[in-house]
C-alpha cells in the first residue's frame, strides 16, 4: 500500500534534512553580491519613498 | 517560430557548481519591472489633462477611459499566461523573459506614441494589449525554474519573485512621479518622455534578468536534500492538459479568485473608506499614507507568508489566510463604529499581507499537487482567476457601496455589507481549500515509448 500523498509541501516532497544555507562557491560570491545589489537597490528606493510619504502624511 | 540560438533553453543550463542564489535576483528583476502596472494610477490625472494641462479640457480623456488601460492589461495578463504557458515551459525562462521585455517595454513605447498622437486606441493597444502580454509572460517566466532550483523551499523561492511584483508598484509609481516632475514643461505633462524613459530602463533590467537566469542541470538537487520515500517512489508529474481537468485545479482557481476579490475589496476602497469611516480624523493625505502601508504589507506578506508555507504546509497556510482573514474582515465594521483608527489600520495591514501571501503561495501549492513538470504552464492557466477577480471584484464592491450610499447610509454603514460579503467570500475559499486532496495517480504524465 502506498503512503498517502499529502498536500503539505514538506511532507510530500521533499523535505529531507534541509541543510543550513549553502555557502556560495567563492568564484560566485562577487556575482551574488552584484546581482542582489542590482535588484535590491531599486526595491529599497521604492520602499523608502513609500515609508517616507506614509510617515510624512501621518505626522 | 525558431528561437534564436542565444535564447535557447540549452544555452541556459547551469553547470553543476552554479550558485542557485543567482537565480532569484533574475526573477526579481523581471517582476520589479512588470509590477509597474500596480503603480499606473499616478498617470491617471496627467492623462486626463494632456490638452487642458491644469484642468481637463472637453477633448481630454476621462478617468474611466484611462482606467480601462489597467483593466485591459490585467485581463491580458491572465489570458497571455494561460495561452503561452506551454510555450514558456518549452522554450525556457531566458527566451520568455526576453519576449516579456520586448512586449512590456514595446507596450510602454507604443503607449507613449498613443499619448503623443492623443489616440486612445493606440494607448489601449500598447499598454493593455502588447504590455499585457508582456505582463503575463513575465509573471510566469521564472516560476517553474525557481521551483526546480529550490525543491526544498519552493514557497520562499517563488515568494521572492512574486514579492517583486508588489515592489514594482512602489518603484514604478515613485519613479514615474519623479520623472514627470523632471520632464514637465508649461505646454507638456511630461508623460511621453516618462513612458519612454521607463521603457528603456525596464528593458535593461529585464534583459539583465533574462541573461542571468539559468535552468538547473538534469537531476539537480541541493546539497543534503533528500526527497521523501513516497516522493521518490511516485514522483508527481501532471501535465497542464490533465491538470486543468482535475477538481484540484478548479478548487485552487476558486481559492485564488476568492482571495484576490477579498483583497481588492479593501485595496480598491482603502483611501475613501478610511476618510469616510473616520471623517474629520483621517485627511486625504493620511489616507494616502494608509494606502502606502497597505502596499508595504502586500509586499512583505508575499515573501513572509509564502516562506512560512514551506514549514506550515500549503493547505494549513491557506486555511490561516481564510479563517483569520474572514474573522478580521468581520471585525473591521466594529472597529470603524468604535472609531479605533489604529486597530483598524493594523487589521487592514494583516488582511492585505495575507492577500499578498495568497498570490505568492499558489505556485508552491500547484507544485505540491501537480509536481514541477509543467507547473509554470499550470500557474499560467490559474491566473485567469486573477483576471476574473480584477474585473468582477471592484465592480461588485463599487456597486454595493453605491447602493448603500444611495440608500442614505454614510460612514461605516456604507461599507459594512461589503466587508461582511468579503468575509463570506473568504469562507467559500476556506471550504474549497479544505476540499483539496492529492491528485490521483491516473492523471500523472507518462512518457511515450520511443
Amino acid at each position: 500500500m502506498s503512503e498517502p500523498l499529502s498536500t503539505r509541501g514538506e511532507a510530500q516532497t521533499d523535505r529531507g534534512p534541509t541543510p543550513p544555507s549553502l555557502p556560495a562557491p567563492p568564484r560566485y560570491l562577487g556575482a551574488r553580491v552584484a546581482t542582489w545589489t542590482i535588484v535590491l537597490l531599486p526595491l529599497a528606493y521604492g520602499v523608502y519613498q513609500t515609508i517616507r510619504k506614509a510617515l510624512a502624511l501621518f505626522a | 517560430m525558431p528561437v534564436p540560438a542565444f535564447l535557447q533553453r540549452s544555452r541556459t543550463v547551469a553547470t553543476a557548481t552554479y550558485d542557485r542564489w543567482l537565480v532569484p535576483p533574475a526573477a526579481l528583476a523581471v517582476h520589479l519591472c512588470i509590477g509597474q502596472v500596480y503603480g499606473l494610477s499616478v498617470f491617471k490625472l496627467p492623462l486626463t489633462r494632456l490638452q487642458g494641462l491644469d484642468h481637463s479640457a472637453p477633448t481630454d480623456w476621462s478617468q474611466p477611459q484611462v482606467q480601462w488601460m489597467y483593466s485591459l492589461a490585467l485581463c491580458m495578463l491572465g489570458a497571455a499566461a494561460a495561452l503561452f504557458g506551454r510555450w514558456v515551459e518549452r522554450v525556457g525562462p531566458r527566451c520568455t523573459m526576453f519576449a516579456a521585455a520586448l512586449c512590456f517595454c514595446g507596450g510602454l513605447a507604443t503607449t507613449a506614441l498613443g499619448v503623443h498622437l492623443h489616440s486612445l486606441w493606440l494607448v489601449y493597444l500598447g499598454y493593455g494589449g502588447l504590455g499585457g502580454v508582456g505582463l503575463g509572460l513575465g509573471y510566469i517566466s521564472p516560476v517553474s525554474t525557481l521551483i526546480k532550483w529550490f525543491p526544498d523551499r519552493p514557497g520562499m523561492a517563488t515568494g521572492m519573485a512574486i514579492m517583486g511584483f508588489g515592489g514594482g508598484a512602489m518603484i514604478g509609481s515613485n519613479a514615474s512621479v519623479w520623472l514627470m516632475d523632471q520632464f514637465r514643461t508649461a505646454s507638456d505633462q511630461g508623460v511621453v518622455a516618462t513612458l519612454l524613459t521607463l521603457a528603456v530602463v525596464y528593458f535593461g533590467l529585464m534583459l539583465f534578468g533574462a541573461f542571468t537566469v539559468r535552468v538547473p542541470p538534469e537531476g539537480f538537487a541541493p546539497r543534503g536534500f533528500v526527497a521523501t520515500a513516497a516522493a521518490q517512489r511516485t514522483p508527481i508529474r501532471v501535465g497542464v492538459d490533465r491538470a486543468w481537468r482535475t477538481p484540484q485545479f478548479w478548487l485552487l482557481w476558486v481559492v485564488l479568485c476568492c482571495n484576490v476579490t477579498a483583497g481588492i475589496g479593501i485595496l480598491e476602497q482603502a483611501s475613501p473608506m478610511a476618510q469616510e469611516i473616520f471623517a474629520g480624523r483621517v485627511s486625504a493625505g493620511a489616507a494616502a499614507g494608509f494606502v502606502g502601508m497597505l502596499s508595504l504589507a502586500n509586499l512583505l506578506g508575499r515573501f513572509l507568508w509564502s516562506s512560512a508555507s514551506d514549514r506550515l504546509g500549503r493547505k494549513m497556510t491557506y486555511s490561516i489566510y481564510f479563517l483569520l482573514g474572514a474573522a478580521l474582515y468581520a471585525t473591521l465594521p466594529s472597529l470603524g463604529r468604535g472609531q479605533h483608527v489604529g486597530a483598524f489600520v493594523l487589521v487592514a495591514v494583516v488582511v492585505i499581507s495575507m492577500y499578498g501571501g495568497g498570490f505568492a503561495t499558489i505556485p508552491a501549492y500547484l507544485r505540491d499537487l501537480f509536481g514541477p513538470f509543467q507547473v509554470g504552464a499550470i500557474h499560467g492557466r490559474l491566473l485567469t482567476a486573477w483576471s476574473v477577480a480584477a474585473l468582477v471584484g471592484p465592480s461588485i464592491v463599487n456597486w454595493m457601496r453605491e447602493n448603500r450610499i444611495r440608500a442614505g447610509l454614510r460612514g461605516v454603514e456604507a461599507y459594512d455589507t461589503t466587508l461582511y460579503v468579503m468575509a463570506a467570500l473568504l469562507l467559500v475559499g476556506l471550504v474549497c481549500n479544505l476540499l483539496v486532496r492529492p491528485v490521483h495517480p491516473r492523471h500523472h504524465h507518462r512518457e511515450e515509448p520511443t
